[in-house]
């Protein structure tokens, strides 16, 4: 049996004879004992079986017949195979060989079926990523912050270090938590203030923890009713960037107080922080009611304080500043450093305001209450008449025992009065004689009736204004506001006026022009608690996180 | 025809979304006369919020529309110039509604992110089919790509021919050549227009680059002088050399072709999918702000 094979690059006509058990290399990586097949580049053998078969092989997978892509193939009479760009099939010959393999170029497609000649070819499918996206938001940024927000046990059963990889309710969060809830220990505590779903945040959430704010306004006045159904949200607004609570805009205060209001005509009308859109400062002052007897005779009244009208205290105080910081009259403890105001005022390092005076601690290094020159260290306990006529007599009375001495009691009566005399309380105080009066009732000392503080509803911190630039680019010095070193009367109301403040803070220094809240309180002291007139439920704790 | 998209009716939608735009800022800046700061939760917030979620629904049933020939709703390029001016509006209410605080990550964020990924994909979009069509034109040289493809299967049919009359080894290598000519390929192949075209040498069987048909015509023309003359095989030698490089001209042509179609289209695998992601964020963003009212 004899077959032939037929192919472009055989010049013989008749072909390549096949003998039965031969075979004959078509293609080999050594092209000197090759025949070449244009368009093959792989070892391609064809022999001649006993049973009239033809049987290709590759060294690869190339040849595709009956639908397969296969090394090996075993044609038949009648049957193709495809190889490269070659048609290769079996024919009866007439050269006088029983079969003929004819290889025939096939056309080779400038693109191919395969070609992926578009996006969409390439794989590219905007339906697929559709689809993907779609899922991939729907459970990062729905369903996994909502099972969180559930505390769902499909979300906390999860192992720490998949939840942390997952986003937690703090994803619908829309902005940071302020600092100062963060401290408090809600920061990631949603419920502590959103109580309910679908609900806004109720002023009870905010009154569990702020149970001792004030409202702006009294109850009883007819002004509270501007703050009818306002709720603490309305104004605190969480979640801001950058974080703020409290608004920081005139408009807080100037929306209402920029004109009178039929419902508090007496209300200052503010427009700006201005000569003219400011009024007045108002000092808080003890004022006698001539007509009251006792503690009720005595209340705190708002007096205006200005260049024109400076406010007069009735402190019954007698305190020349001028005289203190008068080194050549006074210096501290007589030892030739001068006082400055420091000596005697100082400044709450918690808030930057002035603590209020306590004579022991602040003029008493100086002001010393002795008694007796014989006993340099011993001195009168300040405040209480009585006590100092008490302690006058005990310590003679153990004197004239220890010495002997005879005229005790005339003694302690002189010393008495020595003492509520101008040399003693009298240099700082008012006193009153009452000579009728048994000797413990004689000395009356009016309490000194000055406010701790005479801006109540103002904030002021002392610490940047030391430090920071003032008026030449100095730093402000407590003279440059409290005029104390031309004070001689403790009657002088030393606090800044409204051009004070303006001197620094005008428009036409705007960058240090502020806003109402830098100097006022909103939820001032003399408002009604909030708790009473918001109906906030009384002694609910929450629980700490 | 493209043109128009932007200056539909004179300008119609232009005009309205700049007024609609003037309007937009008016409500926003009349925030600053509240003592609350500008923010989502404002009435002017919610207006705009609200105004710009419908812009954005509406702009993708327009993109639906714009894919509905059949439709008797208004014309074609009216749709399609106000899509474009409508997203421009529903950037711009989308920043008011935000008042610009974007610097945390959460899924109202997000959400904005994803919409300006929307717009931005959109806005490019615009530009690829106001300029791409005519440099794609000008590079097929007014023809249709069929009519290239139709010209390099001509010039193959050729190469097959000369080659099969070849019999040096170099035969071999012409038909790896044809045979392994890439056109198209990847996404990002074609975004660059890269041409991945290999074939294998005769002598050690090597795969080798191909690009730009420099390999084989480099092996052709260093057959050139040792070829025989015998059986033409000089002569077919030169017109295969001929025959490579008329295929490199019209393979860069090509390839050319199909880096402006995908730079036409990539667009959309962002602009699509974005919307959709945009769509789901907006709701989580709706319900997450009634959950937590």
């Amino acid at each position: 049996m004899r077959a032939l094979v037929k192919a472009p690059w055989i010049e013989d006509s008749a072909g390549v004879e096949l003998q039965t058990q031969t075979s004959v290399l078509l293609r080999t990586s050594d092209p000197a004992h090759a025949k070449l097949l244009p368009g093959i580049d792989f070892d391609l053998s064809v022999s001649l079986e006993d049973n009239a078969s033809i049987v290709i092989k590759a060294n690869r997978r190339t040849i595709h017949f009956a639908g397969k892509t296969r090394r090996r193939a075993t044609l038949a009479q009648g049957e193709a195979c495809s190889i490269g760009p070659y048609t290769v099939r079996i024919e009866a010959n007439n050269h006088g060989a029983d079969y003929r393999l004819v290889f025939d170029y096939a056309p080779i497609p400038a693109i191919d079926e395969n070609a992926r000649t578009s996006l969409s070819l390439a794989g590219w499918r905007a339906s697929r990523w559709s689809v993907a996206l779609i899922a991939i938001m729907a459970v990062l940024a729905f369903l996994t912050p909502f099972l969180s927000t559930l505390s769902s046990p499909a979300y906390t059963a999860l192992p720490p270090k998949v939840q942390g990889l997952l986003p937690s309710r703090d994803a619908w969060s829309t902005g940071p938590v302020h600092e100062a809830h963060r401290a408090a220990g809600i920061g990631t505590e949603c419920e502590a203030c959103h109580s309910s779903p679908f609900t806004s945040i109720p002023d009870s959430a905010c009154m569990t923890c702020h149970e001792k704010i004030r409202e702006h306004v009294v109850l009883t006045a007819s002004s509270h009713k501007a703050f009818t159904d306002t709720t603490c949200a309305d104004c605190h607004t969480e979640h801001m960037e950058p974080s703020r609570l409290v608004t920081a805009s005139a408009m807080l205060c100037v929306d209402c107080h920029r004109a009178p209001t039929s419902w508090q005509a007496d209300m200052p009308v503010v427009t700006s922080f201005s000569t003219l859109g400011h009024p007045d400062f108002k000092v808080s002052l003890w004022h006698e009611d001539k007509n009251a007897v006792g503690a009720a005779a005595w209340e705190m009244v708002e007096t205006t304080h200005s260049l024109g009208r400076p406010a007069k205290e009735q402190s019954s105080l007698s305190f020349p500043h001028d005289l203190h910081l008068d080194s050549d009259n006074v210096t501290l403890m007589n030892q030739g450093t001068p006082l400055d105001c420091s000596s005697c005022h100082r400044i709450d390092s918690q808030n930057g305001s002035i603590i209020p005076l306590d004579m022991p601690r602040d003029c008493g290094s100086c002001h010393r209450l002795t008694l007796d020159l014989d006993q340099p260290d011993l001195t009168l306990t300040h405040g209480s008449e009585r006590v100092v006529i008490a302690e006058l007599q005990s310590h003679f009375a153990r004197k004239a025992a220890a010495t002997g001495a005879t005229n005790a009691e005339r003694r302690v009566q002189q010393e008495i009065a020595h003492q509520f005399g101008s040399a003693g309380c009298g240099l700082c105080h008012e006193v009153r004689e009452q000579p009728e009066r048994p000797i413990d009732e004689r000395w009356r000392v009016s309490p000194v009736r000055s406010p701790d503080s005479w801006y109540r509803s103002s904030l002021f911190d002392h610490r940047p204004h030391l430090t920071g630039p003032g008026i030449n680019g100095q730093s402000v010095a407590c003279l440059d506001c409290h005029a104390a070193d031309t004070s001689s009367s403790a009657n002088d109301v030393l606090m800044p006026v409204l051009e004070t403040c303006l001197s620094c803070h005008n428009p036409a220094r705007i960058e240090s022009a502020g806003i109402c809240l830098d100097c006022h309180v909103f939820h001032s002291h003399y408002g009604t608690p909030s708790i009473e007139s918001r109906g906030a439920p009384v002694g609910h704790k929450m629980d700490s996180p | 025809m493209h043109q128009s998209l932007l200056s539909w009716n004179s300008y119609r939608y232009l005009r309205w979304t700049l007024v609609l735009i003037i309007v937009a800022m008016g409500i926003y800046v009349s925030q600053y006369a509240s003592y609350v700061p500008p923010h989502g939760g404002t009435w002017q917030g919610y207006v705009l919020g609200i105004t710009g979620a419908l812009g954005i629904v509406w702009l993708a049933l327009l993109g639906i529309r714009k894919r509905r020939y059949s439709s008797r709703l208004g014309t074609l390029a009216g749709w399609a110039s106000a899509h474009v001016y409508l997203g421009i509006l529903v950037l711009t209410l989308s920043v008011l509604h935000s008042a610009f605080e974007l610097e945390s990550f959460n899924v109202h964020t997000a959400t904005f992110w994803l919409m300006l990924v929307v717009v931005l994909s959109g806005f490019y979009g615009l530009y690829a089919y106001l300029h791409l069509p005519e440099q794609r034109s000008t590079n097929l040289a007014g023809e249709q790509p069929e009519h290239w493809l139709n010209a390099l299967k001509d010039i193959d049919a050729r190469i097959l021919e000369r080659g099969s009359r070849l019999r040096l080894g170099v035969a071999a290598e012409v038909m790896s050549a044809l045979r392994g000519t890439v056109l198209g390929g990847s996404g990002t192949d074609q975004l660059l227009g890269r041409d991945r075209s290999y074939m294998r040498l005769l002598d050690d069987h090597r795969q080798v680059p191909n690009t730009d048909q420099k390999t084989i015509i480099t092996r052709l023309s260093e057959t050139l002088p040792d070829a025989p003359t015998e059986a033409d095989q000089a002569l077919i030698l030169s017109e295969l050399f001929s025959l490579f490089g008329q295929r490199q001209l019209l393979l860069k042509r090509l390839r050319r072709d199909l880096r402006y179609a995908a730079w036409l289209r990539v667009w959309l695998y962002l602009h699509i999918p974005c919307t959709f992601a945009l769509l789901i964020g907006l709701l989580v963003h709706v319900f997450t702000i009634i959950y937590y009212w």
